[in-house]
Parts: structure tokens; C-alpha cells; sequence
């Protein structure tokens, strides 16, 4: 009886020190290499670094926004420069050509096909002129309400002209009433040519002009998206509440058959439809989430921040479809596995927005591009108007002798092209008409052209930022995951039986064997 | 009782030796897991400098292109000096001027640009030393494993947690520094 008892103690014993994973023999070597470790994992400092490259990005854009300024200023000068000596119209170099060169290299640039080119000069030339026609008819309309006014009567807008027309019965104030009309009927004819080609841009050439069909794909790329995420978040549910009656039917019977493997295999094919769907993504990523919390929350709130990980249960874990098991299944799991698992879902909700934000950014930085191109060509459009407006007799002469508003009685160099024999001097609207054509073109060729350049820097600087975020997002993953490996790994490292803790113990099993054998 | 008591220094002597499969199995992914993260860093990297290589040399093309068309304007404002158009010379004056301030710069804009280049390609502290020290550190835990358990562990956690960590990863090439990938500005 006493040797049996002897037996089962010392079994016990060597149960309890070997067999049982946690009470193993704490090693000086192991807790050593635990602090190595650690200290080792401490030193990788990925934030710095990200943030170092995040610097250097930003410094390049600034530096590259300050070049595209600096640029399009010389180019504006080099612009300016060219013009001197040329002809108003005529020539090779002359000011309506260069207008007319940009212009065609500008559609030229920017349409995908010759049809393009033709049809959308047309059009914008038609936009270009109607909108001139309608701040021109604005400018006119408002002279002529200061004219009533000076009348004594109210001014009307263009839309109260029918009533006032009714009141009036000075003869004077009847005309000016009359004028007005006249410029408010001219003006809604512009404004619903402007209209039309407005609308035409929006639907034929949406997809032939390079920028806005850019925004179109980006558009349309965004509303497939918001429609598949809803329609993949409703199968992803479906297939989750499928796999969890057949875990509980499983679980029930004790049959892990082919319901469960169908089960399963319909949860990955959901959960495969969602991939690239950052909306479904990150709608997926917040129903895991709660889950997850909800199941902590019946472990009795414990997430076990900062505890390491379980092997097995981080083995089991990570697989994405596990989560979705029964709430037993779960919760047989411990919750630091579980705060793994939900800090990951968590970076994939995070990176999705991301993700997000970025396509509603780019959408944006494509509508100002498209918008400042199309100043930019409207601006040269309106150049070729002025030019139109100006007597042929001045277009053979030289732009700055135009622009003085005098001319030379003599030839003054042979190298100028331009005929210098027309009339000695030159009328104000000519003048007028040559400087604003002048300074479309120099707004064209410098702010018109830098804010298209500015936007495309922008764009470049988005597309990296972008690739960027998703790679440091992937890199974080994996930091989320080693750092639950590194807390365990360095537990053990820390952990297990100490000699000391048994000395007291044998110490008092010595003195009674010791006693004993005096007794 | 003197049995019992060599018998527990036996268990005892025994279990020292013995590591719990679960801290091997953690061992083993951080060794897989840190040498994955060290690949990933030095792609990403190496990416990052690609693009910021291929911008820099964009910048300098535009900075260039300014220094050659603030040349010619300045060239040809000269020549205009003699034309007797006032508005059109005081413009052209008034581009000389920044023409010519912008040439008394050039030296500083140069050095500038050089700074900028320097700063910008100055090596990074990487982490790759300490991720090093970290996947070594990682594999003493798991020294005792032969070849072929570490090989199944790998694999083992490949098929889990790895493949998890995977399931999101993005184009490892920047667009930037794809062939025909997204045009810088073109100013």
C-alpha cells in the first residue's frame, strides 16, 4: 500500500513537471534569448522609416510644384519673346498662327482620335464664343439698367422685363426697356448654345477626351463598386449564416461531412467576390469585427490586451472562415487570439477607407484638370476671336507696331516678314482686339497651362501615395502578427519552473527525512 | 522518500530539456514571418527608390527647360530692345528682369536642386539589421527542430496564419516605375 502510494506521488510529480505544457523548467539560456529577442523586435521601428519615405515624397512634390511654376513662368517669357517682330496674322510665326498651332496641338494632346480633334475644336470654339457672347450681352445689360435707373425707374432683370414693359409709358424708358430685351433674348440664345455643347461634352466626348474619360472610367468604376458591394455583403452574409448551420448541425450530430465542406467552400467563394471591393471590404472587415467583440464580450469582456498569442488557437484562427464558426466553436478560442484576429480585421477596415478616400480624391483632382483644360483652350479660343474681329488690312503688320499704335513710315529691318505699308494709325478696337488675343495666348501658355501641370503633378503624387499606403498596410500585417508571436515566444522565453521555487519544498523534505532518521 | 526525491530531480533535469511544441511552432512562424517582412521591406524599398530616382530625373529635366526658355527669352528681350512697342517691350522688360534675376540665382537654385537630390538619396535607416537580429533571434527557439519539422512547421503555417497575412497583398510594383505606368507631369 505504501509503495503504491509512493508511486502515484512520484508519477504525479514528473506529470506535473514534464508533461503539462506550462510547467516547464525556466532555462537562464532561453530567458537570455527571449531578451535578445525582444530587444532585437524593439529596434524595428517601421513607422520611422515610413514616415522618413513619407517626408522625402512630400519634399519631391513641393520641389516638383515649384519646378512646374518656375517653368511655365519661362515658358510665358520664352512666349513673349517669340512674338516680337511677328505679324498679326500673317506668317509663318505670326500671333493668329501660334494661337491657332496651340490650340491644335492642345486637341491634339488631349482627344484619342483625328474625329475628336475636329469635332471638339468646333464645339469648344462654339462654347468659347457663346460664353464671350454672354459676358459681352451681361456687360451690355447692365449698362442699360444704369441707363433706366438714370431714367428714374427700376431696373428689371431679364425675367421681369414682360411686367415692367406693362408699366412703362415714357417713351425713353419704353426703348431702353426694348434694348434690354433684346440683349436678354440674345443672351439666353448664347446661354442655350453653351448648353448644348456643354451636354455634348458630357456625352459624346466624355470618352473621347483623354482627362474626362479618365473621370468617367473612375465614375463608373465607383458606382460598379457600390453596387457589387452591396450585392457581395448580402451573399457574404448568406454564405456566413449557411456555414454557421452547418457548423451547429455538425457540432449537433457529430458529422463534419460534405454540408460542412460545401459550406465552407461557398464562404470562400464569398469571401473571394469581395476581394478588390474596398466598400465590401471594409463592410466585411466591421461585420467580423463585431463578431469577434461580440464573442469576447461572452468570455466575460477579457480581450486579453497584450497577452500572447496560442499557437494553436492562432493556427486555427487564421483562417479568415474560421471567425465566422459557431459562437462555441469561438469561444472554445482563446481571447488573445481573438484581439489578434480582430486587430487585423481592424487594419483591413482602416486600409479599405483608405483606399476609399484616395478614389474619391483622384476623382476630384480629374474634374479640376478637366476644368482648367478646358479654361486653358476656351482662353485660346477666345484669343482666335479677337483676332477675328480685326481688319485684314492690319493682319500683314508687325504685333508691337500694332500695339504702339503707331507705324513706321519705312521698312526698319529686313529681317521681319511683316508689310509695313498700311495705314499709318491704328484704331483702339484693333489695338484692343490685338491685346487680348495676346494675353490669352501668354495666360494659355503660362497660369492656364500651370494649373493643368499642377493638377498632373498632384495625380502622379496620389497614384504613389496610394501604392505606398497599400504596401505599408501589407507591411503592418505582418508587424500586427509578429508582435503577438514575439509576446509569446518571449513568455516562454521568461517563463517555467525555477529551481528556486523548489528549494524551500525539498528543503522541508530533507529536514523530515533527516528527522526520521535521527528519530 | 529518497525515491521520490530522485525521481523529481529526474522530471526536473527532463523537463529543462524540453520546449512546448506551441512556443517551437511560434518560433518557427517568427522566423518565417520576419523573413517574409524582410523581403517586403526591401521591395518596398527598393520600389520607392526606383520612382524617386526616375522623379528626380524629371525634375531636373524641368528645371532645365525653364533655364533654356528664361535663356531665350532673355536672348530674344535684348533684340526686342530695339522695337519701339511700348507695351509689348515693357512686358518683355519686365521678363528680362525676372530672366536675369533668375540667372543670378541659377547658381543658388543649382546648389539647391543638388541639396535636394542629396537629402532626397541619402540612405534611410533601414530595419533590416534589426529584423535580422530578430529572425535569428526567433530561430533559437526553435535550434532543437530537425530540417524536416521545421520544413512542417513552415508549412503548417503557411496554409494559416501566413496565407491570412497574404490574402492582401497589393501589386508589388509602383506605378510609377511600371513600363508605360503613369506619366509624371508634363509641364
Amino acid at each position: 500500500m505504501r509503495q503504491s502510494s509512493r508511486l502515484a506521488l512520484c508519477i504525479a510529480m514528473v506529470v506535473s513537471c514534464s508533461a503539462c505544457g506550462n510547467l516547464y523548467m525556466h532555462s537562464d539560456q532561453r530567458e537570455e534569448q527571449a531578451k535578445q529577442l525582444e530587444e532585437s523586435w524593439d529596434g524595428v521601428q517601421l513607422d520611422d522609416y515610413f514616415s522618413s519615405w513619407k517626408t522625402r515624397r512630400a519634399d519631391y512634390t513641393a520641389a516638383m510644384l515649384h519646378a512646374v511654376e518656375e517653368r511655365q513662368r519661362a515658358a510665358e517669357v520664352a512666349m513673349r519673346a517669340a512674338l516680337v517682330g511677328t505679324c498679326v496674322a500673317a506668317g509663318d510665326n505670326s500671333l493668329a498662327r501660334l494661337i491657332d498651332e496651340r490650340q491644335r496641338s492642345y486637341i491634339k494632346q488631349s482627344c484619342k482620335t483625328s474625329a475628336c480633334s475636329d469635332e471638339m475644336l468646333h464645339n469648344v470654339r462654339t462654347l468659347a464664343d457663346a460664353e464671350s457672347k454672354i459676358a459681352t450681352d451681361r456687360s451690355d445689360q447692365e449698362v442699360l439698367r444704369l441707363h433706366l435707373r438714370a431714367l428714374g425707374v427700376r431696373a428689371p432683370t431679364c425675367a421681369g422685363l414682360n411686367a415692367a414693359l406693362g408699366e412703362a409709358k415714357d417713351q425713353d424708358v419704353v426703348d431702353a426697356l426694348n434694348a434690354l430685351n433684346g440683349q436678354c433674348l440674345q443672351a439666353a440664345s448664347a446661354e442655350r448654345d453653351a448648353e448644348a455643347v456643354r451636354t455634348w461634352l458630357k456625352t459624346t466626348a466624355a470618352s473621347e477626351w483623354t482627362t474626362w474619360s479618365k473621370i468617367s472610367e473612375e465614375r463608373k468604376r465607383q458606382k460598379e463598386a457600390e453596387r457589387t458591394a452591396a450585392e457581395s455583403l448580402a451573399a457574404y452574409k448568406s454564405a456566413l449564416a449557411a456555414y454557421q448551420q452547418a457548423v451547429d448541425h455538425a457540432a449537433a450530430t457529430r458529422e463534419t461531412g460534405v454540408h460542412l465542406t460545401e459550406a465552407t467552400d461557398k464562404l470562400r467563394e464569398a469571401l473571394t467576390a469581395i476581394a478588390g471591393n474596398e466598400q465590401a471590404i471594409a463592410d466585411a472587415a466591421q461585420l467580423r469585427i463585431a463578431r469577434i467583440d461580440a464573442v469576447l464580450a461572452g468570455l466575460g469582456g477579457n480581450r486579453g490586451e497584450g497577452e500572447p498569442t496560442s499557437g494553436k488557437a492562432a493556427a486555427l484562427l487564421f483562417n479568415r472562415v474560421v471567425v465566422a464558426a459557431s459562437d462555441q466553436a469561438a469561444a472554445s478560442l482563446s481571447a488573445p487570439s481573438l484581439t489578434l484576429k480582430r486587430d487585423l480585421d481592424q487594419q483591413q477596415f482602416a486600409q479599405a477607407e483608405r483606399l476609399l478616400t484616395f478614389r474619391r480624391a483622384k476623382i476630384a483632382l480629374l474634374d479640376q484638370q478637366l476644368r482648367y483644360e478646358l479654361n486653358e483652350l476656351t482662353g485660346l479660343l477666345n484669343g482666335s476671336s479677337h483676332l477675328a474681329t480685326v481688319d485684314p488690312a492690319f493682319s500683314q503688320v508687325r504685333l508691337d507696331d500694332v500695339m504702339a499704335g503707331t507705324l513706321p513710315r519705312e521698312p526698319r529691318d529686313s529681317v521681319s516678314t511683316c508689310r509695313e505699308t498700311v495705314p499709318f494709325h491704328v484704331p483702339t478696337d484693333v489695338r484692343s482686339a490685338v491685346f487680348a488675343a495676346t494675353n490669352n495666348l501668354l495666360r494659355s501658355v503660362g497660369r492656364d497651362h500651370s494649373e493643368v501641370a499642377r493638377v498632373e503633378v498632384l495625380l502622379t503624387s496620389l497614384d504613389n501615395e496610394r501604392w505606398s499606403a497599400e504596401q505599408e498596410a501589407y507591411l503592418e500585417r505582418h508587424i500586427t502578427v509578429i508582435d503577438a508571436l514575439v509576446g509569446q515566444t518571449a513568455m516562454f522565453g521568461r517563463g517555467g519552473q525555477r529551481y528556486t521555487d523548489y528549494a524551500n519544498p525539498v528543503q522541508a523534505l530533507l529536514l523530515l527525512f533527516i528527522g526520521k532518521g535521527v528519530n | 522518500m529518497r525515491n521520490i526525491l530522485v525521481v523529481t530531480l529526474l522530471a526536473m533535469v527532463m523537463s529543462a530539456c524540453q520546449t512546448p511544441p506551441e512556443a517551437m511552432r511560434a518560433g518557427e512562424a517568427g522566423v518565417v514571418m520576419t523573413s517574409a517582412l524582410h523581403e517586403s521591406v526591401v521591395r518596398y524599398d527598393s520600389q520607392l527608390q526606383a520612382t524617386l530616382t526616375k522623379q528626380l530625373m524629371q525634375l531636373e529635366d524641368a528645371g532645365e527647360s525653364a533655364g533654356f526658355d528664361n535663356a531665350a527669352g532673355e536672348q530674344a528681350s535684348r533684340a526686342a530692345g530695339q522695337h519701339r512697342s511700348l507695351a509689348l517691350i515693357a512686358q518683355l522688360r519686365e521678363s528680362s528682369d525676372l530672366s536675369r534675376r533668375d540667372v543670378e540665382l541659377g547658381r543658388a537654385r543649382s546648389l539647391a536642386a543638388q541639396q535636394l537630390r542629396e537629402r532626397l538619396t541619402a540612405p534611410l535607416a533601414k530595419p533590416n539589421d534589426k529584423l535580422n537580429a530578430s529572425t535569428n533571434a526567433f530561430a533559437q527557439f526553435t535550434s532543437e527542430l530537425s530540417d524536416q519539422e521545421r520544413a512542417r512547421i513552415a508549412f503548417e503555417f503557411a496554409r494559416g496564419l501566413y496565407r491570412e497575412v497574404k490574402a492582401d497583398q497589393p501589386a508589388t510594383t509602383s506605378p510609377l516605375t511600371a513600363v508605360n505606368g503613369n506619366a509624371a507631369a508634363k509641364p
